[in-house]
């Protein structure tokens, strides 16, 4: 129920919302009333005192960043009197400023520049001494200039009220106050880069990009970050073919502005040394730089020699997850239609695919939640505690729900509650925090289907479904599930009543759930779950699935995994082609003779050796990357890819949002965007006479593959209606078979459960490339709980060696104490160090084949420094 | 979990303000207090523990002590002697209460003396405006200050630790001849 | 010299008053509070309290019974009293000697209040400095609990009451209303934008009356005595008594409880004993460090809230500073623009800019740097400052300012002039913290 207003700004009616601001009111009016301490992503503080205006029958002027709009109020923006205050508070700011714009970065797109243009002298008012504070050092990634400083606290306020980080703050008070880290010291935090974006002045600007450029040379691209599933808009600020910062308009994109580490700081992957800049050809002499021509000639009379040999089905190929859908659509045309292969399969399989496969068998579509969703929602129930370093940008809404819609947030998840350092937690934050062992979120599901469905479920079901999960669960207990999970009955009925009483309930699932055991079954029951607590098919209702990958649902909706055509199709069982690993294992055998490679490290994302020996019996082997990796060292055939800074092409977030990257800079020397080789490969493939590939006509642009890629799209897509959703379940609920099986319980005292997983810094493998993101963070670290370290006296930094049972890799890591490990857990980020991984047991989904060995038992000793 | 500085029993002391307030981050002030109390200043460590103890951050916990004058945030003499500089003080002498306890003491404005006996700090008013000069030692006040008073309060401390000179529960000038 | 009322300090002055329980019962001590229990509901309390005409005593003058009134009735959930026991304003010291001597009564003026405005919940924010205060408040709390006059259902009403001493730690800002609160909250002592204000959205985002401590205790006598008793003492817009804190070149300095609308010079020359030395007055301060000051030819003015307003001053917090003719005003603007710039929370431009500007144009013109266009420089940088700032210390800031030049402009334009002060040619000036 929104009601409206309707007040006169300088003479002229303007109608608007009721409780918006007058400035933003005069901003719909078409004036701009000069601030700097407002912001449209932030509380008002007016302490800037910049917007002031008359407003008749008040008599004092009155800041218009705080005051609410009423009916009939006439306002008045510049009257003498306002002038005259706007000058004094220019006054005020200029006194103090070091007027030192020529060499401040932030020159040009400055708001005390503009106001004083506008709005005062240029010069220094006053013949007093200025206030100087003394420079400290700030961290090699954030530059901080106090002189410069408005002290409006945009950065602490964004810092604390949009990120949750509070690593911000104010120190000092009066004439001397001051925005810093704890102690003046150096900053540790998300390092989101918000507050250099939302400082209107030089006072925080970003170290990366120093004195590199002025602002009025940068060309602005519009994009869409690579980094994860979170699908965030950012603007690519670059001269000439240099990407020189990153940045995001306040309010545009999914992400309405905000950024995390990766997004603002890991540009600088894109011109990496290591980039791989032309095609390059493996002969007994070593590497070989070749044309595009001579490439694509020994790639195509590879692949045709294969072909005849030994059949198309000797042919696989795997895409990366991070490529856009048109080239996802273009390389299983190239599998499937060109080289006759079924065998495609993508970066999804390491876990995205679970959820998609799941959520489609349920309700006919992946596509059901929104972020929209969970800001309207009242109840969040996440299967995601690592939420903040996966998918930062998702976990802001959910911060954002908790803060305007006092929306209750429940965790499931082995980190404790405790927050560790700066970094949010979403667990910390939580209403009510199911703190289970690691590995058991498959049981936590049944300890919370269970609860629900006994205590409170939904009044309208399909009683099919009813009756087969009751069944299901009705011969477990709560003891045997607590003896599993360590979650008590009492926790499970407390968090289901809450999710399933709630008006508007959303569940969120991660990683830990998608690449933890039994991630399709898991998400099976995700589902269930959903119907049973009523919350799906609802505005402010759903199962949003966190994807790790930028792209991973657009590779699977685009034909990219072998269980689906274009358009989620099922492929018949006798046209399913293998999965990833079915490829490898294929390969081990003989049987896959060429594998296609793009953008896919399998040597790295698989921690077994005998993936390097399947590669290494590979006939032909063709490498698609930007770097040059363990893998392309194999390959026969090295073809140089663009980043997603040098191209065009769309991709498909988790929430089924599909947006566009536009391309911002030429490609680095000879490379070329995927879409572009598997267009000419396409064509090249068809035609028997050796013409040069510039005549080929392939297609001519990105859109004219989306296109054809929309043209192979089922009907009805991308959208399912309502009643096609309520089909799907009654269908499901008839066809389903629900089974829940207790594993062992994880054994108690000895020994720790290791957890692999992702840190806030890197994403994958390009951010390791980026200079800023392994600034703050370039080597592996061993988390371990306080407690437990104090107990085993292992001071921060010590190393200590993990070994595994059956295994005789020992791992040597340093330790880092961190207050949201549980007792008995150790984490490590996965980026860097993967030999960490050839501890955990691999095992592989059942139904969807997806690998899992995030965690596992090891035990941990430490390493005797010998003098 | 261990903490950095902060002893048992000032963690049960910080503990026992809880029930207070609905909100842990009320007890931001008092923690820094009676951390003060046990370690003469709020070091950095302290403020860290305190953050873990109030589930806040540091710079949170930092923010408070900055701004506000009675927390040290560097180590002080045994005895912090803080003269009221501010008008009413000021008409009455307090600039050369200063300038005495400089020449007594041997040290400057901000300064300790190399015993760590005394340092010597100038405020702003301490609300004891009827009864200038005046000046606050610890927690104690002085007032009706004479440079002979200074020193006899000086030596008392150094000798017993403390003086009777302090102000017993506030001194009442004159209340029987008003009525 | 006439015998004047008093109300506060009447047990006090008894020989042997100590301020404990048992001696506060025995003079009445309470009995309101249990009669407010018996006999009344809360909005009859604050009918009384209204009737009454008391003002606030901690600066503005806010009518007391009002800002009870304001607490939303329907409102579910806590709500909150803050008694401002913050007495930062230079001149100040009553809050201190009534909490010192006769802590019960400004207690049960807050218990009363809490039961009018349905708060169960109280909070009292001392500043960090009155260790003693703060100590003799916590025993009279603990006096009161094991009395039974405070805690779970008193008297068998059903109504909870409990009582917190908070600390501040040293900051004049946290006397502002919000700032309080948001010390109160664990934070800087930042003030609020208003609206909304503390009566709607408050402590913890709670309804909160926020009252001095003199006003506090000025309750348990008006229901005990009545309304219209209470009027007959001060005038028609300012009734009661008021502590008046006199400092400065008096011979008898102290606190003096009067009737509101005793003329100022009856206060300096008959109570507190006329100027020290029998010197010629210069100028008197009539509310705290933030009230304008005043030249000799306004000491007929009466001292109430709106008399004192009358001629260009505020009566504040009645701290009166008094200035022989030896002072320099130039000295003495400076000395309060050090402690303005001091305690200046700084989050607002103007003040936390202008205080910093007008502190070294005045250091200069009393060390005999002065220029002449420094004058209108300060009166430009006073009105840049003035009503444009989130709480009233920019408006306190520019009091004395304002006051000296257009009350002492010539004392000014001699310093520029002879390149010095007159007053103190070789003195230590000004201290920095
Ligand atoms: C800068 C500033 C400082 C203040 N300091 C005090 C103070 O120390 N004690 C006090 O009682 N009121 C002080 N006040 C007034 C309070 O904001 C508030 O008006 C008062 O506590 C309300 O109580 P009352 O209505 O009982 O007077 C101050 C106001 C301002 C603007
Ligand atoms: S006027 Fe001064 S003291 Fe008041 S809020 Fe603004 S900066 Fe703070
Ligand atoms: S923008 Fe309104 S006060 Fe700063």
């Amino acid at each position: 129920m929104s009601s409206r207003v309707t007040l006169i700004i300088n003479g002229k009616e303007v109608t608007v919302e009721a409780g918006t601001r007058v400035i933003e009111a005069a901003k719909q009016a078409g004036t701009e009333i000069p601030h700097f301490c407002y912001h449209p992503k932030l509380k008002p503080d007016a302490n800037c005192r910049m917007c002031l205006v008359e407003i008749e029958k008040v008599p004092k002027l009155q800041t218009s960043c705080s005051t609410p709009v009423a009916e009939g109020m006439v306002v008045t923006t510049e009257s003498e009197k306002v002038v005259e205050a706007q000058k004094g508070v220019m006054a005020f700011l200029l006194g103090n400023h070091p007027l030192d714009c020529p060499e401040c970065d932030q020159g040009g797109e400055c708001q005390l520049q503009d106001f004083a243009h506008q709005y005062g002298a240029m010069t220094s008012p006053f013949g007093e001494t200025k206030r100087t504070f003394e420079k400290t050092y700030f961290g090699p990634l954030i530059e901080k200039e106090m002189n410069r400083c408005v002290s409006c606290l945009r950065c602490v306020r964004y810092c604390d009220e949009v990120i949750g980080s509070n690593s911000l703050g104010s120190m000092n008070r009066g004439a001397m106050h001051e925005v810093g880290a704890f102690a003046n010291h150096e900053l540790e935090c998300e390092f989101c880069g918000g507050c250099i974006q939302i400082c209107p002045v030089g006072a925080l600007t970003s170290r990366l990009s120093m004195f590199d450029y002025r602002t009025w040379q940068l060309n602005k691209t519009d994009t869409v970050c690579n980094y994860c599933g979170d699908g965030c808009s950012l603007t690519l600020e670059t001269v000439q073919e240099d990407v020189k910062r990153v940045s995001s308009e306040a309010g545009t994109g999914r992400n309405t502005g905000d950024l995390c580490s990766r997004g603002f700081f890991g540009y600088s992957a894109i011109n990496h040394e290591s980039r791989l800049s032309r095609p390059l050809l493996r002969g007994d002499g070593g590497d070989l730089e070749v044309t595009w021509e001579w490439a694509y000639q020994k790639t195509v009379d590879g692949l045709k020699g294969i072909v005849e040999a030994h059949g198309a089905k000797a042919v696989g190929g795997i895409i990366s997850a991070q490529c856009t859908n048109e080239e996802v659509y273009l390389f299983q045309k190239l599998m499937r239609e060109t080289v006759g292969t079924p065998h495609i399969d993508s970066g999804a399989r390491y876990g995205y695919i679970n959820a998609v496969s799941a959520l489609t068998q349920v309700f006919g579509t992946a596509r059901l939640t929104h972020y929209e969703d969970i800001l309207a929602s009242d109840c969040l129930l996440v299967f995601a505690g690592e939420m903040t370093e996966t998918n930062p940008i998702t976990a802001l809404k959910v911060k954002e729900a908790i803060r305007q819609n006092k929306a209750k947030l429940i965790t499931v998840s082995p980190y404790r509650s405790k927050r560790e350092t700066y970094i949010s937690h979403l667990p910390h934050l939580a209403h009510q925090h199911l703190q289970i062992r690691v590995g058991t979120e498959n049981t936590a599901i049944l300890g919370l289907t269970k609860a629900i469905l006994e205590k409170s479920p939904a009044s309208e079901m399909p009683e099919a479904l009813l009756s087969k999960v009751q069944s299901a669960v009705s011969n477990i207990s709560f003891s045997e599930i607590e003896t599993v999970t360590g979650i008590s009955e009492q926790q499970f009925v407390d968090a289901g009543t809450l999710f399933s009483e709630a008006k508007q309930g959303v569940m969120i699932v991660g990683r830990s759930v998608l690449r933890g055991n039994d991630g399709y079954q898991s998400m099976l029951r995700i589902a269930e779950l959903a119907i049973l607590s009523g919350q799906v098919g609802r505005p402010g209702t759903g199962i949003l699935a966190l994807s790790k990958e930028s792209n991973a649902f657009g590779a699977i909706e685009m034909g990219g995994t072998p269980e689906f055509l274009p358009g989620f199709q099922e492929t018949s069982e006798a046209e399913k082609g293998y999965t990833v690993i079915e490829m490898i294992d294929a390969a081990a055998r003989g049987e896959i003779k060429a594998l296609y490679l793009v953008g896919e490290n399998p040597l790295r994302s698989i921690p077994q050796k005998k993936v390097a020996a399947a590669l290494e019996n590979l006939e032909f082997l063709i490498c698609q990357d930007l770097y040059s990796t363990e893998t392309t060292a194999l390959a026969h055939i090295v073809l140089p890819a663009t980043s997603y800074a040098e191209k065009s092409g769309r991709f498909t977030n988790h929430e089924g949002e599909t947006q566009k990257l536009r391309q911002a800079i030429d490609p680095l020397g000879n490379a070329k965007p995927d879409w572009q080789i598997f267009s000419t490969l396409i064509n090249k493939m068809k035609t028997e006479d050796k013409i040069p590939y510039q005549k080929l006509l392939g297609h001519s642009s990105v859109d004219v593959v989306w296109k054809e890629a929309v043209m192979a799209m089922p009907p009805g897509w991308p959208v399912l209606s309502n009643e096609g959703i309520s089909a799907q379940i009654s269908s499901y609920a008839a066809d389903a078979d629900i089974r829940w099986t207790l594993p062992e319980p994880s054994p108690q005292g000895e020994g720790f459960d290791l957890q692999v997983g992702q840190s806030l810094f890197h994403a994958g493998k390009m951010s390791t490339y980026a200079s800023g993101l392994t600034t703050l963070l370039d080597s592996p670290v061993l988390l371990m709980n306080p407690e437990d370290a104090e107990r085993l006296e292992i001071e921060d930094g010590e190393l200590v060696q993990l070994s595994a049972e059956g295994e005789q890799v020992m791992v040597q890591l340093p330790v880092k104490a961190s207050k949201k490990i549980a007792e008995g857990t150790l984490f490590v980020p996965e980026h860097f160090s993967l030999n960490v991984k050839t501890l955990l047991p691999l095992t592989l989904d059942a139904t969807t084949g997806v690998p899992y060995g995030d965690h596992g038992r090891v035990s941990l000793s430490k390493v005797r420094v010998t003098a | 979990m261990k903490f950095k500085v902060l002893s048992k029993e000032t963690i049960q002391r910080i503990e026992a303000q809880y029930p207070k307030y609905p909100d842990l981050r009320s007890v931001t002030l008092p923690a820094l207090r009676i951390a003060q109390e046990d370690l003469g200043y709020v070091s950095e460590p302290a403020m860290i523990d305190i953050a873990e103890l109030l589930d806040l951050t540091p710079i949170q916990v930092y923010e408070v002590a900055t701004f506000y004058t009675q927390y040290n945030m560097k180590p002080v003499g045994k005895y912090l002697v803080q003269v009221c500089k501010t008008l009413s003080c000021a008409l009455l002498g307090a600039m050369s209460i200063v300038e005495h306890l400089q020449k007594s003491l041997g040290i400057g404005i901000g300064e300790t003396t190399n015993d760590g006996f005394f340092s010597l700090k100038v405020v702003e008013c301490l609300a004891s405006c009827g009864s200038a000069p005046m000046m606050q030692i610890n927690n104690r006040y002085y007032e009706n200050l004479t440079p002979e008073k200074v020193d006899q309060i000086l030596d008392d401390l150094r000798e017993n630790g403390r003086s009777d000179l302090a102000t017993g529960p506030f001194m009442l000038p004159l209340l029987q001849e008003q009525s | 010299m006439p015998k004047y009322e008093q109300i506060l300090f009447n047990n006090m002055s008894k020989a042997g008053y100590t301020g404990s329980l048992k001696e506060y019962e025995a003079v009445g001590g309470y009995t309101a509070f249990k009669k407010v229990l018996k006999e009344y509901s809360s909005s009859d309390v604050i009918d009384i309290v209204k009737k009454s005409g008391l003002r606030g005593r901690g600066g503005a003058g806010f009518p007391a019974g009002l800002k009870w009134s304001f607490i939303p009735k329907d409102h579910v959930g806590p709500r909150y009293l803050c008694c401002n026991a913050d007495e930062s304003e230079p001149g100040t010291y009553k809050d201190r000697q009534l909490m010192e001597f006769d802590p019960h009564q400004m207690l049960e003026g807050m218990a009363i209040c809490c039961y009018a405005i349905g708060a169960q919940t109280a909070y009292i924010y001392i500043r960090g400095e009155f260790d003693l205060g703060a100590e003799i408040l916590e025993n009279a709390i603990q006096e009161a609990y094991k009395a039974k006059l405070v805690g779970k259902d008193l008297f068998g009403s059903g109504f909870n009451l409990d009582i917190y001493v908070h600390r501040g730690a040293g900051a004049y800002i946290c006397g502002e209303e919000t700032a309080l609160l948001e010390s109160l909250e664990g934070k800087r002592g930042k003030p609020r934008i208003k609206p909304p204000f503390p009566a709607i959205n408050g402590l913890y985002q709670e309804p909160t009356v926020i009252n001095n401590v003199e006003t506090l205790a000025n309750v348990p006598y008006i229901i005990n005595k009545g309304p219209e008793w209470f009027r007959t003492i001060g005038t028609e817009k300012s009734p009661g008594t008021k502590v008046f804190s006199v400092s400065g070149h008096v011979k008898k300095p102290g606190n003096y409880e009067l009737p509101l609308g005793i003329p100022l010079r009856e206060i300096i020359y008959d109570v507190a004993g006329g100027i020290l030395g029998d010197k010629q007055l210069k100028a008197v301060i009539p509310g705290g460090a933030s009230a304008p000051m005043m030249p000799p030819d306004q000491l007929d003015t009466p001292m109430d809230f709106d008399s004192v307003a009358a001629v260009g001053s505020m009566l504040g917090s009645a701290a009166i500073t008094v200035m022989d003719e030896d002072t320099c005003i130039v000295w003495a603007a400076m000395n309060l623009m050090e402690f303005f710039y001091h305690e200046s929370c700084g989050q607002c431009t103007p003040c936390r800019e202008g205080s910093g500007w007008i502190l070294q144009i005045l250091r200069r013109i009393e060390g005999g740097e002065g220029r002449h266009s420094d004058l209108d420089q300060l009166l430009e940088l006073c009105t840049r400052i003035g009503g444009r700032t989130v709480c009233a210390f920019g408006d306190a800031e520019i009091g004395p300012i304002l006051s000296t030049i257009k009350h002492f402009r010539s004392e000014y334009e001699r310093h520029i002039e002879e390149k010095g002060c007159p007053f103190h040619p070789n003195a230590t000036l000004s201290m920095a913290h």
